[in-house]
């Protein structure tokens, strides 16, 4: 399980763990932080949902923020 | 409120949108936010930076305007959805400001995906403001699909050339019920006058404001062209004629 491998943000890593919401603290998005989103295999995962979803070997991961834009 | 902007649902006092990009400094974002009065800012959406420093736009911008997020940056229809989609979860929103770009030397909308994606956005029950070209088709298109305003450009984004087809922009005001808003290419406060004065309900400026030599200035100069260029178009302008018409009486002249 823990051996899985994922995509963050189009850059393949070793997941070092299965649950969505341990993987995101690991790249430091803090389960209550605010004006982060995430989405697994291009779909989102609204944050009530954080807390269930487990991840799979080769799951491609986007976290986004807003950001200064026009 | 007098002569609110209605828009999505809401009611606004001010006409003018801001962007918030390119600003020298996060100050001088905030202070020509505050001086211009606006009280919607556009925000765009990219991945988290998971090294280096930490990306506070939306928590400097909570509180101070609505935030409305883009979805500059993507050429398909397919992500823009999931950039809207992953917009309204990061930010409690479902307005959303529509880009879908077909060219990146002029970056003109790609108008068969961003019809395709307006569809789709407002069947997902969102608010949708599309950036589009000035074609009267398309803006069409747009409001029959149920989008919540027409964003049309004046020029292309950042070129700050102004309103380059006052004639399309008058057609398409003519056949527009819902709010019109001219979004892109403005270059000084005259442009965004010239935008109310044609009849359009707002407008969205990023770069004129923020690349100005003196941003606040500018932001200043654009609240207050908004203002004239509505009242103008309120007030009922004189036709444009050919020939002189005097304005002093033609009788009881000295010497006749």
């Amino acid at each position: 399980m823990t051996g899985i491998s994922v995509i963050l943000n189009g850059k393949r890593i070793s997941a070092g763990t299965d649950s969505l919401v341990e993987f995101l603290a690991m790249q430091g998005v803090d389960a209550a932080r605010r004006f982060v989103a995430v989405a697994v295999n291009s779909v989102v995962v609204p944050r009530g949902d954080w807390p269930n979803l487990r991840l799979s070997d080769g799951d491609q991961i986007e976290i986004v923020q807003p950001m200064k834009g026009g | 409120m007098e002569d609110p902007l209605i828009l999505g649902g809401e009611r606004f006092s001010s006409r003018l949108l801001m962007g918030s990009a390119g600003f020298p400094n996060q100050q001088a974002m905030l202070d020509a936010l505050a001086v211009s009065g606006a009280e919607i800012v556009t925000v765009a959406i990219r991945r988290i930076s998971l090294a280096g420093q930490r990306e506070d736009t939306a928590s400097l911008l909570d509180g101070r305007c609505r935030l409305l997020p883009n979805t500059a940056g993507c050429h398909t229809a397919r992500d823009a959805v999931l950039t809207a989609q992953l917009a309204r979860d990061a930010l409690a929103t479902n307005w959303i400001k529509l880009e879908v770009i077909g060219d990146r030397h002029t970056l003109y909308p790609d108008v068969e995906e961003l019809l395709a994606a307006a569809g789709e956005l407002v069947r997902d029950g969102f608010v949708v403001l599309p950036y589009c070209n000035d074609d009267p088709v398309t803006c069409r298109k747009l409001a029959d699909l149920g989008c919540a305003a027409i964003m049309p450009l004046a020029a292309p984004i950042g070129s700050g050339m102004g309103l380059l087809n006052r004639y399309n922009l008058e057609l398409i005001r003519a056949q527009t019920q819902i709010p019109l808003i001219l979004d892109a290419g403005i270059g000084t406060a005259s442009d965004a006058a010239i935008a109310l004065e044609t009849g359009c309900d707002a407008v969205l400026v990023n770069s004129a404001i923020a690349k100005a030599r003196r941003p606040v200035m500018m932001a200043a100069a654009m609240r207050q062209a908004v203002a004239a260029g509505r009242l103008a178009w309120q007030a009922g302008r004189i036709p444009q004629r050919r020939h002189a018409e005097p304005s002093s009486p033609e009788s009881g002249l000295i010497g006749t």
